[in-house]
């Protein structure tokens, strides 16, 4: 089973804010993308049981490399990194021809995305790729089983929790869900990380004549995250033991249980409205 | 005297190489073995070592330290060291040169002298063994074990004493001045009255004294295949005991040598390795193991002969060298220990079972094999610098809703209060936080939190074998110190106060740190604070980083006395402190199968009837509360940091 994970770089959400002097984002450490980081675990994982072979590819500048360094330390078997300085302010669907640029180059029977980036969400990458490849796509898919006929069977994740089951030939493109698998630990020089570390991230010179230069869409402007009204009750900043208290019910507003019939209640409880207020 | 002939004289002296050959070639074997391991820091200074290690083995130091009322087991074990001695010595003397070349050294007064004593000697080491094989096989003891083994050296040893009072009896009635010792004397007793007449003695002497001498041969060569080899390494073991504390972990140069921890055999320490020849089973360390008494599945005991099993089955052509599927590699039980160190504490031959633990875990994380649950929390800890998930901004948030001054460099303060990843996160420690800032302030000192510089100290880390995100984090964490102008590093966690004290002088940084306990309990006594003393009744949980691997017993207590009228002490207090289960990252992982630690040391606290308990560590707090919380057990008792208490009190 050869792999072909596409990977992104992208500056920690939790980390990054919205400067409203400089209109502009701050900056903040560069990490792998969170589903990128899940579909690299499942890709680690198909291997683990059907064999192959992993390749990362990113469409980067040298400096946001840092993705697919990760992905050689946490076992993928080769990277591949192509850039243009002409992409610098390149919207998914040319982004989407560079990546065509770089995996057409490859052999592969899978090319698996994750559903979404972290930061512009736009969740198109997948279905871009797959459309100038002209394979067949699923998106966010939580299992994928792979047949003996060169097909597999994916589960996608449908809203309420709902599955929706298909089966499609391969080479195809499989954007994951977040849910797939959780990804493991690679510690520092570990024995796999010594591995990762060493190997070389190839680079691909990309031909700028064979990109499709035309941008779908334009990023006008970003803007400051709207206030949100919070409700509940915060529980992060609450000891072991008053979260215990919450987790199991005891919370400091007062519970009484009524018994009788439907009418009975309702009498009740309207007589306790307006007792407490 | 047996008097041999040429014949016999030359199948002793056969025997007895034979005998040596095998010996030797297994002591060469299992130094061979020993020497593959890493080197460790442990020569220094050998005549001092020579002294310490003469004094300890000879006058069994070691030993007695463990013995107690509930075990005096290393009385017996004195007396047959002892005893043994004298008849070591007299083998030497009287068998291999009186005997065995046929020297007449038996007459003079010196030698009168000895036998006395060796006879002495020999009724004490049967009436020893005979209690030993009665702890062991009658009155089975929990911590010994009943194998084949043990019993055999402990029949062994009855074997050669009583054979040597045989000999010695007979030798009474057939020779013609002989030289009558108490017991010896007892012995020719039964023999003259027996009615043998001398030739048929003389005849049952020879039979004996060949019996005698090939059940000794039998037993040099067997001891270096037992685990009686601890009469040969443990002596060793002693010369090279290491002088850092049992907090301080080793410092593996994880840049320059390819992998960390003892993934292979290969990478234990040399002093650890020679720990398994050292171990002789007593199981000291079992039975002191809060893990083993809340029933997991680890046994310090068992980890150690796995590994001597690893190490002397891993040689070419048998179990290829490497990462062997011993019991001593049951992650389980490799991840259920707590590093609470009492197995350090106890053991008489100054083993040190955690420490191969920790090699274990780093070698398991080196491999890339984790319980789910660890995983999660390195990972947490790699991603946020803390095991919580905190995000830098909520940690400089936290210092403002405290009410703390954030250290900037420049200024100068007089302490640096380091809060820990606990703090930021638990509302319940921050009462901690909030007591030691209000004592600071009655002071008039000023201090001041790192805020979102402060990351994970890496004590839990590292004790769960992640060695180079440990070494991450010490390193920023020093970087991030050393930018403030200090006096004093105050924590208020016994683990943060250790991993500065300790560990961080591995790289380069010699702090001043100093544990809240310490600096309060110094200023109550010097008059700085002036406190109300009440009378209700303390009892105070001894966290096992404060108290077994840095000593701080006292501190505590003496803040405690200015406290409250009377402070009472758990049954397994100080050194025998019982772990309340945080150790070693449990604070963050579910605990292995088996009753709960906490809910144990809860039990002993409500035994004694006391109503406060104080402890001086936030693990500790949360691990007490959480399981008073959750049994239910006693409504009224209440868990109080010492800081709090000292709060509550002043004036």
């Amino acid at each position: 089973m050869k792999i072909v994970l596409c990977l992104k770089e992208i500056l920690d959400p939790d980390i990054i804010e919205f400067d409203i002097n400089k209109n502009s984002l701050t900056s903040a450490p560069a990490i792998l993308n969170f589903p990128d980081f899940h579909a690299l675990e499942e890709a680690l994982r198909i291997r683990e049981k059907y064999g192959g072979e992993i390749k990362a590819v990113s469409v980067a500048t040298q400096q946001a490399e840092g993705g697919l360094r990760k992905a050689l330390i946490y076992g993928a078997d080769r990277a591949v990194r192509g850039w243009d300085p002409l992409l610098e302010k390149a919207d998914t669907w040319v982004v989407s021809s560079a990546l065509q640029n770089i995996i057409e180059k490859e052999n592969f029977d899978l090319i698996l995305c994750g559903c979404k980036s972290k930061d512009t969400a736009g969740q198109f990458m997948g279905a871009a790729l797959a459309s100038r490849l002209n394979l067949p796509l699923v998106t966010g898919v939580v299992g994928i089983d792979i047949e003996k006929n060169n097909s597999c069977i994916v589960h996608k994740k449908l809203e309420k929790g709902k599955r929706e089951t298909y089966s499609l030939m391969l080479p195809a493109v499989l954007t994951l869900d977040e849910s797939i698998a959780k990804p493991r630990y690679v510690a520092m020089f570990s024995r796999i990380y010594n591995q990762g570390i060493h190997k070389n991230i190839e680079v691909i010179e990309l031909n700028p004549e064979k990109i499709d230069h035309d941008p779908l869409i334009e990023r006008l402007y970003i803007c400051q995250a709207k206030p949100r009204i919070k409700v509940g009750k915060k529980v992060s900043g609450l000891s072991m033991m008053s979260l215990m208290k919450v987790l199991r019910g005891e919370t400091e507003g007062k519970k009484e249980l009524f018994s009788g019939s439907a009418l009975e209640g309702a009498e009740k409880i309207s007589e306790k409205i307006e007792e407490w207020y | 005297m047996m008097k041999l002939s040429a014949m016999e004289q030359a199948v002793f002296w056969i025997l007895l190489l034979v005998g040596l050959i095998f010996f030797v070639k297994r002591i060469y074997f299992l130094y061979k073995s020993v020497m593959k391991g890493e080197e460790d820091d442990n020569t220094d200074i050998p005549e001092k070592r020579l002294i310490t290690a003469a004094r300890d083995v000879l006058l069994q130091l070691c030993n007695f330290k463990t013995v107690s009322a509930g075990d005096l087991a290393g009385i017996g074990h004195a007396v047959i060291f002892w005893g043994f001695l004298c008849f070591s010595i007299n083998y030497i003397i009287f068998m291999f040169i009186g005997d065995g070349l046929g020297f007449p050294l038996r007459e003079s007064a010196a030698a009168h002298c000895f036998l006395y004593l060796v006879d002495v000697a020999g009724a004490f080491v049967l009436l020893a063994v005979i209690w030993a094989l009665y702890r062991r096989y009658i009155a089975k003891e929990t911590r010994l074990e009943r194998n084949m083994e043990a019993g055999a050296i402990l029949i062994i040893i009855f074997i050669l004493i009583s054979f040597h009072f045989i000999i010695e009896g007979i030798s009474i009635n057939t020779e013609a001045e002989p030289f009558k010792t108490p017991l010896a004397g007892i012995c020719a007793a039964i023999f003259t009255s027996s009615g043998l007449s001398v030739i048929q003695q003389n005849n049952f002497l020879h039979a004996i004294w060949w019996a005698h001498y090939l059940v000794l041969i039998g037993f040099m060569v067997y001891i270096p295949y037992s685990k009686h080899l601890h009469i040969i390494a443990s002596p060793f073991n002693i010369f090279f005991r290491l002088s850092r504390s049992s907090g301080e972990l080793r410092y593996p140069d994880i840049d320059k040598t390819e992998g960390f921890g003892a993934f292979k055999v290969e990478g234990f320490t040399r002093k650890q390795l020679l720990n398994t020849y050292s171990c002789t089973e007593c199981g000291r360390c079992d039975i002191n193991c809060p893990a083993f008494l809340s029933g997991k599945s680890l046994s310090p005991r068992k980890i150690l002969a796995g590994v001597k099993y690893d190490l002397l089955k891993s040689e070419p052509g048998r179990i290829p060298s490497g990462f062997a599927i011993t019991p001593a590699h049951d992650p389980e039980a490799v991840l259920s220990c707590t590093t609470c160190g009492a197995c350090i504490e106890v053991c008489p031959v100054l083993n040190r079972p955690m420490d191969l633990i920790i090699e274990i875990r780093r070698g398991l994380v080196y491999e890339g094999i984790f319980d789910e649950n660890q995983q999660d929390i390195l990972r947490r800890t790699f991603d946020y610098d803390n095991p919580y998930a905190l995000t830098p901004n909520s940690k400089d948030s936290l210092l403002e809703i405290m009410g703390l001054e954030k250290a900037v460099a420049g200024e100068k303060y007089d302490i640096l209060y380091w809060l820990g990843c606990s703090a930021y996160f638990d509302e319940r420690t921050r009462d901690i936080v909030r007591a030691v800032s209000k004592i600071l302030k009655k002071l008039n000192l000023r201090f001041a939190a790192l805020g979102e510089k402060e990351k994970c100290c890496g004590d839990f880390v590292r004790r769960a074998g992640d060695e180079g995100l440990f070494q991450q984090l010490a390193k920023d964490n020093i970087k991030a110190i050393n930018k403030i102008n200090f006096d004093i590093l105050l924590t208020h966690c016994p683990h943060g106060y250790n991993t500065f004290k300790n560990e961080y002088s591995q790289f380069d940084a010699h702090l001043k740190v100093m544990h809240y306990s310490e600096f309060i309990a110094n200023k109550l006594s010097q008059g700085a604070l002036a406190v109300n003393k009440t009378d209700t009744q303390i009892i105070y949980h001894d966290p096992c980083y404060l108290g077994r691997h840095n000593g701080i017993y006292d501190f505590p207590r003496n803040l405690l006395n200015h406290v409250t009228a009377s402070v009472a002490e758990f049954e397994k207090c100080k050194n025998k402190s019982f772990c309340c289960g945080a150790g070693g990252a449990h604070m963050w992982k579910h605990e292995e199968p088996g009753t709960r630690m906490n809910d144990n040391r809860m039990e002993q606290a409500c035994a004694t009837g006391v109503n406060t308990v104080a402890t001086a560590c936030p693990f500790c707090l949360a691990m007490l509360e959480e399981s008073l919380l959750v049994k239910g057990l006693v409504p009224e008792i209440r868990i109080k940091d010492i800081a709090e208490l000292v709060d509550e009190a002043i004036c």
